[in-house]
């Protein structure tokens, strides 16, 4: 942190030491967000040569740019191979990671709640529910559309409880997580019930939804996440100050002005369709909604117009990073993404949990 | 006085229950450059008058007025052009810094804030005495410091309004005194009207121009703090006997009798 604030003259007026330092720590965080991005840029280049046939950094560029480039600069298996299998994935897991990372984020602030997240409160399980009943009984007229689209029903539905529980008085930050992971066991036994009573088939189209994978991840799932993000991140971002302003309480957020309730009930449902989207294609991946807000927050601070892209930066990379891992840590084996950032967020949640009955607040 | 220019309360009355109302036909009114503070025993329903006054809960009965205007007629930011508001303590979930906290009381809540917008915020902190404390996070200030950055906020907003709930709960004799003169001058130069919840008579005797007196929801006494501030108007509303001495013509609490 800064130490250049002099401590010597209070009461000098005009003095411009604390509008420099506040200037020096944002481009600090502009910086930290620089280094976040070209991280995630080499580790996903990285993960593009990796795999059952080795492609070198050169050949995987000249693969990646080979549509724009006249003549043939790679053989067409290279440029298959990477266009057609590795990079629908990455933009799955990169885009799928800022999603539920951005709506983790989104929740904490909303909720004023360190423990929130999509999957902390049900709301992952619960369109993972709805997607699931679409392919089972198989309205799929409307294929992805109809999968995507009653995802997006039950995160509504469940997103409406959340607020409700929340409105309850009495109800503490603690009291609405345990009721989120009552809501997630209940969302998963219905779909647990829902593949008992389905033949083999559909059964194995379900049940990754119950932890989460990658394994469905093309061109389809990379194109629609990606525009639901287009959609929605620049709404985040234009709500950026509004968001830092709910951080100080309703009360004082209310008389500056903002109108909370509507704001609340406009972001849940764009948190909704974000994780709707998300989990339509990959199910239930748990704990990277509630990890990557904490990590950008210490790296970042608070103010949501840096930590917002921090954050999903930071959800991306982490979701690259551990489908890697998923991939390649056991290969031939390959695991579930799900299982990988079980691993590391639940130690995390945790701690959280701790926390919060000791400080009252994290 | 114009009844444009002012915050009128009319007959108020409020209840988180309906059976138990908190306030019952409380009125008051708070005119430019003036300062009123709000005295009465735990659970007069003061906190609730102002949150009344500041449109965050919405009068069962009753009429409030602000510049002529009906407050139940006015959009969220309409009233917040006009009002500010300084909550009592709230808990901090996530730390912001004193600076960046400041910085979002500004009025058109700016993304990119301009060089005046943080000197705003520069000139408030320093006659805050809180420039040394700018980059520090909230989570690491005392009590009394979170209180000063939360004064700070409403100050740099200048509405013509400005709503205090117990602003000088946890400051010590010095940073009270500070406090008080900051909003004697808002008061003065800035024509600001001020409604001050209080709950140390002293103070609000040195700090208002006028006491208003709430008791169960009610406001039993209301002028100049000689007017208010008698042994008859205690006995009633605290049940306690104490002996009142004056200084300047202003009424000081002794000790219990």
């Amino acid at each position: 942190m800064d130490t250049a604030t002099p401590t010597r003259h209070t009461g000098d007026a005009g003095s411009p030491d604390t509008i420099a330092a506040y200037r020096r720590q944002n481009r600090r965080r502009a910086l930290l967000l620089a280094v976040l991005a070209l991280g995630l840029v080499a580790i996903s280049l990285h993960g593009l040569t990796l795999g059952a046939m080795d492609i070198p950094v050169s050949q995987t560029i000249l693969a990646l740019l080979a549509p724009a480039l006249p003549g043939a600069w790679v053989s067409p298996e290279i440029q298959n191979v990477v266009w057609n299998i590795r990079l629908p994935r990455l933009i799955t897991a990169l885009t799928a990671g800022m999603g539920l990372a951005l709506g983790g984020v989104i929740l904490q602030t909303l909720l004023r709640n360190p423990m929130a997240s999509p999957f902390t409160l049900g709301l992952s399980s619960g369109a993972s529910l709805g997607a699931a009943l679409v392919i089972i009984f198989g309205f799929s007229a409307f294929g992805v559309v109809g999968i995507v689209a009653n995802a997006f029903l039950f995160a509504i539905g469940v997103s409406l409880l959340i607020l409700l529980i929340g409105q309850w008085k009495g109800a503490t930050p603690m009291s609405l997580i345990l009721a989120g992971i009552a809501l997630m066991y209940f969302f998963g036994a219905c779909t647990t019930l829902v593949i008992y009573f389905s033949d083999a088939y559909a059964t194995r189209e379900v049940m990754f939804w119950t932890v989460g994978s990658l394994s469905r991840a093309n061109w389809e799932s990379a194109t629609l996440i990606s525009l639901t993000l287009l959609l929605v991140l620049p709404i985040f971002l234009w709500r950026a100050v509004d968001l830092n302003r709910l951080l100080l309480g309703d009360d004082t957020a209310r008389s500056l002005g903002l109108p909370v309730e509507r704001l609340r009930i406009l972001l849940m449902l764009l948190v909704s369709l974000l994780v709707a989207v998300v989990v339509a294609f990959t199910g239930g991946i748990g704990f990277l909604g509630l990890v990557a807000p904490h990590l950008a927050r210490l790296m970042i601070g608070t103010d949501h117009r840096f930590l917002l892209p921090a954050t999903a930066l930071m959800g991306g990379l982490l979701l690259v990073v551990a489908d890697l891992i998923s991939l390649h840590a056991f290969a031939p084996v390959v695991l579930p993404v799900g299982v990988v950032t079980a691993f590391v967020g639940s130690p995390l949640f945790i701690y959280l949990i701790l926390r919060h009955r000791a400080g009252g607040s994290a | 006085m114009s009844p444009r220019n002012g915050l009128i309360l009319e007959d108020v009355s409020f209840g988180y229950r309906r059976a138990t109302p908190t306030l019952k036909g409380a009125c008051l009114q708070v005119r430019p450059g003036e300062v009123v503070a709000l005295l009465g025993p735990n659970g007069s329903g003061k906190t609730t008058l102002l949150k009344c006054a500041m449109g965050l809960l919405k009068p069962h009965s009753g009429r409030i007025t602000l510049q002529g205007q009906d407050l139940r007629r006015m959009r969220r930011w309409q009233a917040a052009q006009r009002l500010s508001y300084v909550p009592q303590a709230t808990d901090i979930v996530y730390p912001m810094t004193v600076f960046e906290s400041v910085l979002l009381g500004l009025r058109d809540s700016p993304w990119y804030p301009d060089q005046p917008s943080l000197e705003k915020v520069e000139r408030v902190l320093a006659r805050l005495e809180l420039t040394p404390l700018a980059a520090r996070p909230l989570d690491e200030l005392s009590g009394g410091q979170r209180q000063k950055a939360a004064i700070a906020r409403a100050l740099v907003r200048d509405t013509p309004y400005l709503l205090l709930d117990e602003p000088t709960n946890h400051l010590d004799m010095k940073h009270k005194r500070d406090t008080m003169e900051i909003l004697r001058e808002r008061a003065r130069i800035n024509q600001q009207g001020i409604l001050v919840v209080l709950h140390e008579i002293n103070i609000a005797t040195q700090l208002a121009d006028r006491i208003v007196l709430l008791d169960q929801g009610q406001v039993v006494a209301s002028g100049a703090p000689a007017e208010v501030i008698t042994p008859k108007h205690l006995r009633a509303v605290y049940q306690v006997d104490v002996g009142i001495a004056y200084q300047d013509g202003l009424p000081f609490l002794m000790g219990y009798r």
